[in-house]
């Protein structure tokens, strides 16, 4: 009896099995028949735009290989998806694998170009400066970074820069201290601890904001991919680490009196309030579409900065500080970084593809949320870029 | 026909030999990552290091073990008594078709994602503790150590514990419920003719199942202290020593889960010393349970 119906789900269990197998390869046939389709019927049609390809006799690729940060990844595969709509030359590969594993895998060479928070650090830069010709750094995108917060009733909170540092290396405690009430003032009664909620794991968010930090306390707060927490234990436990920008989003929105800091696009997916904080010409400003152009702009205005074949490792928009009115002051660029000397194949296809990323590419960037189009004088510096591509 | 069958077993056993061939081999995998360990730190230093902090590289693991101690202990005492009962009511109170599909229901815990149940954790059960226990907790019970805050956090020690004392106890439940169901009829019908009540031959069960019982909470001790991807979301990944069993702490498996990704140099060589200090901890607590077990187990050969 029992032997019977041991055999008996045995009997199901593999027939669930074969199910699945049959229709995962079918799945996996099908997507692979559907991936090959475009290339033939793309490719006997040449390409209308013959100003654009440098010689019309070009062999591309099969496909350009990208990898690093997962800030720049919704864009990179926008961007990837639309490159590959328009001209259908070849295909954008950018694996998401995090801005120190994109450097690594570059140092590699396993990588056609990568995508990093950060610039290479000197030692980096100079070790291979003569590999290849050197590194080309350009901006790609914006990221900025906001303090969300979560208090039932309020909606705007502001903050000068040394107050934000206050709380976030501990040293405000309450929401009702009086730095913060001087401020604002509806926070008069507020007698809670502030919660901070920061990332757990090592990030290039984290690393914008500590940057911030680190700039605000004159050196004294490290900035780093990791968020380091204040000394003493009993100020310790009012902070809590999440995961991701995801994590940190769900964090604040589940604790009440919390605060914490994520990428602009999670803030307004999110549905969070997030912070005004004063600039440097005295302002208080929220992050939004313009004001962190503006701040980009008004940086590469002002500010002198490298060559894309020089040393960018001492760049950080949030030091330079932009000076307009109407800039937010925790802005950062995204890097992508490339070799100088590449294959024939490889150089015209890096070409193509970055020069569509900074031409066409960024009106497509208003399209994911809570990403920001470069401005004009920074598409300037990834055009100068891409002009040194070599082969 | 015979002769097909003992080859399918010989083949699924090599299996198995495979498998316990691999272990020396993953230590040597594990040994040569840790070179890199060894060469930047001191193992001593290093589990006796009180601080965790990678902006001012400061590696000590104390921290990290006692989280992990912390969490899977309590997770080990919330799961004893639960799935002890749930196995006895199973196997022996409820009528059949219950007990089955009950049964039935619990192995399917078994088969969530742990990323899964984390979100849970992040979304509802963390929030709602919060605003139910904990705040009762503290309010009432805050004169305890092990109860006392300053904030009400959705993300502390006991939510961990919580998470990861659903995630086991399936495993103990359908152990335990296995070793009562081999207890040998005779001395069930034995307690039944000396004319003791049910509660009593359960109890006579249950000190005949004991080391199978302590078997079932040992594997699932084991996967509690392995547990990385649903603490890493619930447990709110401050290191301290408080012992508050309502605020923040970390494991190793959290910090090597939350840091690798990004990690390159010294704080990589750092994580693969946690992962050394995890399989240290889990061989010993594989140890020290055969160890009483087969005591247990003596006890009953005499």
């Amino acid at each position: 009896m029992r032997k019977h119906g041991i055999s008996k789900t045995v009997a199901l269990g593999s027939v669930i099995a074969i199910i699945i197998i049959v229709v995962a390869v079918a799945l996996i046939t099908l997507n692979m028949s559907r991936q090959e389709q475009p290339t033939p019927t793309l490719t006997p049609t040449p390409t209308p735009t013959p100003t654009l390809t440098p010689t019309p006799t070009v062999r591309w690729p099969e496909k350009l290989l990208g990898g690093g940060a997962t800030f720049v990844n919704p864009l990179m595969q926008k961007w990837a998806y639309e490159f590959q709509r328009e001209k259908g030359l070849f295909g954008i590969d950018y694996q998401s694998i995090g801005s120190g594993q994109g450097i690594a895998k570059l140092k590699e060479q396993a990588v056609d170009f990568a995508a990093s928070d950060a610039p290479l650090k000197r030692s980096d830069w100079e070790a291979l400066k003569s590999v290849r010709g050197g590194v080309i750094q350009i901006p790609v995108t914006i990221g900025s970074v906001v303090a969300i917060f979560n208090i039932p009733g309020v909606d705007e909170l502001k903050f000068t820069q040394e107050v934000l540092l206050k709380i976030f290396d501990g040293s405000i405690k309450k929401w009702n201290d009086p730095q913060i009430v001087e401020l604002n003032p509806q926070l008069s009664n507020l007698d809670k601890d502030i919660i901070v909620v920061y990332r757990a794991d090592r990030s290039g968010t984290t690393f914008i904001w500590t940057s911030f930090l680190e700039k605000v306390s004159k050196g004294k707060f490290p900035s780093d991919l990791s968020f380091k927490l204040p000394d003493e234990e009993a100020d310790k436990t009012r902070f809590i680490g999440a995961k991701g920008n995801e994590g940190v989003t769900e964090a604040v929105k589940n604790t009440q009196y919390s605060i914490g800091y994520v990428e602009l696009s999670y803030a307004i997916l999110g549905r969070l309030p997030h912070a005004a904080v004063q600039n440097k010409a005295g302002n208080f400003v929220k992050a939004s579409t313009e004001s962190v152009m503006e701040a980009v702009k008004s940086v590469v205005a002002h500010a002198k900065l490298p060559d894309p074949l020089d040393d960018w490792s001492g760049v950080s928009l949030v030091k330079l500080e932009p000076a307009s009115p109407n800039a937010y002051p925790i802005v950062s660029f995204s890097y992508v970084m490339l070799y100088v000397e590449n294959s024939p194949e490889k150089a015209a296809a890096l070409r193509e593809f970055l020069t569509w990323v900074y031409e066409k590419g960024q009106r497509y960037v208003a399209d994911v949320p809570g990403y920001i189009p470069l401005p004009d004088n920074a598409v300037q510096i990834g055009l100068k870029g891409i002009s040194y591509i070599k082969t | 026909m015979v002769a097909i069958r003992k080859s399918i077993f010989i083949f699924l056993g090599s299996f198995a030999l495979f498998l316990a061939l691999i272990l020396p081999f993953y230590f040597f995998g594990e040994l040569y990552g840790a070179s890199e360990f060894f060469s930047k730190f001191s193992f001593l230093d290093f589990i006796s290091g009180r601080e965790w902090s990678l902006p001012e590289q400061k590696y000590g693991a104390l921290q990290a073990i006692y989280g992990t101690i912390i969490t899977a202990g309590l997770a080990l005492l919330i799961t004893t008594p639960i799935s002890i009962a749930a196995a006895v009511a199973m196997s022996e109170l409820l009528p059949e078709y219950l007990s089955e599909r009950l049964g039935m229901i619990i192995d399917m815990i078994a088969a969530i994602p742990s990323v899964v149940v984390g979100l849970w954790g992040i979304l509802s059960l963390g929030p709602f503790l919060s605003s139910t226990l904990y705040k009762f907790l503290i309010e009432n019970l805050g004169f305890l150590p092990i109860f006392q805050a300053k904030t009400l956090l959705a993300y502390n020690k006991l939510t961990a514990a919580l998470v990861l004392g659903y995630m086991i106890t399936p495993f103990a439940v359908s152990v335990i419920k296995e070793n009562l169901r081999l207890v040998p009829i005779e001395i069930k019908e034995a307690a039944y003719a000396l004319g003791l009540t049910k509660w009593e031959v359960i109890r006579i069960m249950l000190s005949y199942i004991k080391p199978g019982i302590f078997a079932a909470l040992m594997l699932a001790l084991g996967r509690a202290i392995a547990e990385a991807v649903a603490v890493s979301m619930v447990i709110g990944n401050t290191c301290s020593f408080s012992v508050s069993l309502l605020e923040p702490a970390c494991t190793l498996t959290t910090l090597i889960i939350n840091n690798f990704a990004e990690a390159t140099g010294t704080e990589a060589a750092a994580l693969i010393g946690l992962g050394l200090v995890l399989f240290v901890i889990s061989i010993s607590t594989i140890l020290v349970s055969r160890l009483v077990y087969n005591k247990l187990l003596g006890g009953y050969m005499r």
